[in-house]
C-alpha cells in the first residue's frame, strides 16, 4: 500500500489535532514535505529492532570513537 | 597599526597579551572600532557592548600587571551568536519574539569563556531562531557577506562568520544543527568546527533541535579553533547529553604530521550537481594532502540522502514542539521562511519522530563501520555550489523554502544525524571572489584528528590569511 499524504489530511489534522487553520494551498505544500520525510522514516524503521531506544545513541558514539592507537 | 593587530590569529594575540606586548584595552578598542566600521556594510552585530567590553579589558590588563593567574583567552575580544544566555542580559536569537528576552541563567560555555578570560564584545546576528542556512533575517536585517555584500553569509551562524572574517573579533561561538557553523564558515572564508554531539555542553543555549544541536567555534585558523575547543569542551552536570569523554589538549595534537593518513573521497551523493569551480577546488585541496603524505581513497558511503530526510524528521518535530505556543498565538511575529520550516513538524507523527531517533544508533554504527574502517576521514565540499546571492536565496512563497534549504545543506545535514565531528576549512575562491571550502568528517570524538589535518593544510596554504578588506 502506498497512500499519498494529502493536503486534506494536513488541513484536518491541523484543525482537529492542533486547533489551527491551514489554507488548502499551504496544506498541499506541507503534505509534500511530510510525505517525503515520513517515507524515509518508514523505510528506515523497517529495520529497527524491538529493543531500540533513542538514548542508545550516546553510548554508540562513545563505542565508535577511534581506538587510542590510531588517534 | 590597528589592521596589523586585527590580522593576528587569536592564539598569537593571546600570547602577546600575556607577554604584555599588546594590552587587552588596545586590542578591544581596535575590535570595537572595526566593528563600528563594518557594521553599516555587513550588519554582523545585533548588539555591541562597548562600555562593558572596555571595562573588562582594563580589568584584564590590571590582572596582568599584578601577575594574577590567567586563562587561555585572557583579554581576547570575542563575540558570539546572539543565543548564548547570560543571566540578566538580553539574548534575542535573531527573533522578534525574543527581542526583550532576558536570560535567567548563564550558559556553561559562556562561563567557561569567562573563566578563561575572554572579553565579550557583543551579540552577533544570526538566522531567526537558528532556523535557516542563508543568513537572511527579516527582523534585524540580513547579515551580508564581507567579501561581497550582495552575497549570502550562510547561516544560521551568519554574524559569527562575517564578524570573524571582517576582523571585528578574533573568534566566535556558533551552533550547528544542520550545517549552521560549517556553511557560514565556508561562505566567509573562516574555519568552522561542528563537534561530536555531546562534546560541548548545550546548557543555556537557545535550542533549535535538542537531538542534533552542537556548539562550535568559528575562527581564522585551525589552531585558534583548537584553543576555543579546549576551553569549551567537556562534561557538564547541567547537560545530561554532554559526554564524559576526556578532553584532549587539541593544540598539542597540531603536529603538522599527516603522513599515512587515509583521506576518503565519496563517490556518491556529495558531488551530485557540483559546480566545476567547487570540484576544481576540492581536487586542488586533495593534491595538497597528497603532497603532505596522505593517501586519497575513493569509496562509496551509505546513502546520505536517507540521513538527510531522517534528520529533517527530527528537526521538524522538535522545532514544532518548542515553537508550538508562539506559532499559535504569535504566528505573525515569525518570518515567512522560519514559519514555513516549522509548520511541517506539526504533521510528523510522534511514532515517525521516535522511529527516526531509534534508527539513529544503528545507522550511525553502519556508516562509521563501513566508512571509517577504510579511511581516517572523509573529504567533501561543504556546498556543491558557489556562494549564492541574497536575491537567489530569497523565497517568493513558503513552498519555495524546502528547495533552498536542501540545496545548501545537502552535504552538511547528514553529519548532524550521525553525530560525528566535521570541520570546514577555507580552500580558495570562486571567479567572483567568494570563498570556497572543503569539510573533513571523522569518527565520533576525533576532533583532534580533524584539527591536526586542517592545521597541516593551513601550514602550507594561505587561504585563511586572506581578509575581505585586503
Amino acid at each position: 500500500m502506498n497512500a499519498k499524504v494529502t493536503g486534506e489530511l494536513i488541513r484536518l489534522c491541523a484543525l482537529q489535532l492542533r486547533r489551527f487553520d491551514v489554507s488548502d494551498a499551504r496544506a498541499a505544500e506541507i503534505a509534500r514535505v511530510v510525505e517525503r520525510v515520513n517515507d524515509a522514516v518508514l523505510a528506515a524503521a523497517a529495520h529497527n529492532d524491538f529493543n531500540d531506544e533513542p538514548s542508545r545513541f550516546a553510548a554508540v558514539l562513545a563505542q565508535l570513537k577511534q581506538p587510542a592507537a590510531r588517534r | 597599526m590597528n589592521d596589523d593587530i586585527l590580522d593576528l590569529p587569536l592564539t598569537r594575540l593571546a600570547e602577546a597579551i600575556r607577554k604584555r606586548t599588546i594590552s587587552s584595552l588596545e586590542v578591544t578598542r581596535a575590535c570595537l572600532d572595526q566593528a563600528h566600521r563594518v557594521q553599516p556594510r555587513i550588519n554582523c552585530f545585533i548588539s555591541i557592548e562597548a562600555d562593558a567590553a572596555l571595562k573588562a579589558a582594563r580589568a584584564a590588563d590590571r590582572a596582568l600587571r599584578r601577575r594574577a593567574q590567567i586563562g587561555l583567552l585572557h583579554g581576547v575580544p570575542l563575540a558570539h551568536k546572539d543565543m548564548y544566555y547570560r543571566k540578566g542580559r538580553i539574548s534575542t536569537a535573531g527573533s522578534r519574539i525574543l527581542r526583550d528576552f532576558r536570560a535567567t541563567l548563564t550558559a556553561t560555555v559562556v562561563e567557561r569563556m569567562q573563566v578563561a578570560g575572554a572579553i565579550w564584545l557583543g551579540g552577533l546576528n544570526m538566522a531567526e531562531f537558528a532556523a535557516n542556512p542563508t543568513g537572511h533575517n527579516d527582523h534585524w536585517g540580513h547579515c551580508r557577506n564581507p567579501w561581497n555584500t550582495e552575497y549570502i553569509t550562510g547561516g544560521s551562524s551568519s554574524g559569527s562568520a562575517a564578524a570573524v572574517a571582517a576582523r571585528a573579533c578574533y573568534g566566535s561561538l556558533g551552533s550547528d544543527t544542520g550545517g549552521s557553523v560549517r556553511l557560514p564558515a565556508a561562505a566567509n572564508g573562516v574555519v568552522g568546527l561542528k563537534p561530536t554531539y555531546g562534546r560541548v555542553s548545550r546548557y543555556g543555549i537557545l535550542p533549535r533541535s535538542w537531538s542534533l544541536d552542537t556548539v562550535g567555534p568559528l575562527t581564522r585558523t585551525v589552531r585558534d579553533c583548537a584553543r576555543l575547543m579546549r576551553v569549551i569542551s567537556g562534561a557538564d552536570p547541567n547537560d545530561p547529553t554532554c559526554s564524559c569523554e576526556p578532553v584532549p589538549n587539541y593544540e598539542k595534537a597540531l603536529t603538522g604530521k599527516i603522513k599515512g593518513l587515509r583521506i576518503g573521497v565519496p563517490l556518491n551523493h556529495y558531488y551530485d550537481g557540483v559546480a566545476a569551480e567547487v570540484r576544481r577546488c576540492m581536487e586542488e585541496s586533495l593534491a595538497v594532502f597528497r603532497s603532505l603524505g596522505a593517501r586519497v581513497v575513493e569509496l562509496e558511503v551509505p546513502d546520505p540522502q536517507r540521513l538527510f530526510e531522517l534528520s529533517n524528521a527530527i528537526t521538524q518535530a522538535e522545532a514544532a514542539t518548542m515553537h508550538a505556543h508562539w506559532m499559535r498565538v504569535r504566528p505573525q511575529d515569525y518570518s515567512m521562511m522560519v514559519r514555513a520550516r516549522i509548520e511541517p513538524g506539526f504533521h510528523i507523527p510522534a511514532v515517525s519522530y521516535l522511529e527516526a531517533l531509534n534508527a539513529r544508533p544503528r545507522l550511525t554504527r553502519e556508516f562509521v563501520d563501513q566508512v571509517f574502517s577504510k579511511i581516517d576521514m572523509l573529504h567533501a565540499p561543504v556546498m556543491t555550489i558557489t556562494v549564492p546571492t541574497l536575491a537567489e536565496t530569497t523565497p517568493d512563497a513558503p513552498g519555495g523554502v524546502p528547495a533552498i534549504i536542501a540545496r545548501l545543506t545537502r552535504n552538511t545535514r547528514p553529519t548532524n544525524f550521525l553525530g560525528i565531528p566535521a570541520i570546514s576549512i577555507p580552500a580558495g575562491f570562486s571567479r567572483n571572489g567568494l570563498p570556497l571550502a572543503f569539510q573533513l568528517m571523522a569518527r565520533p570524538f576525533a576532533e583532534a584528528l580533524l584539527l591536526r589535518t586542517g592545521d597541516a593544510y593551513q601550514r602550507v596554504t594561505d587561504w585563511h590569511q586572506r581578509a575581505p578588506h585586503a
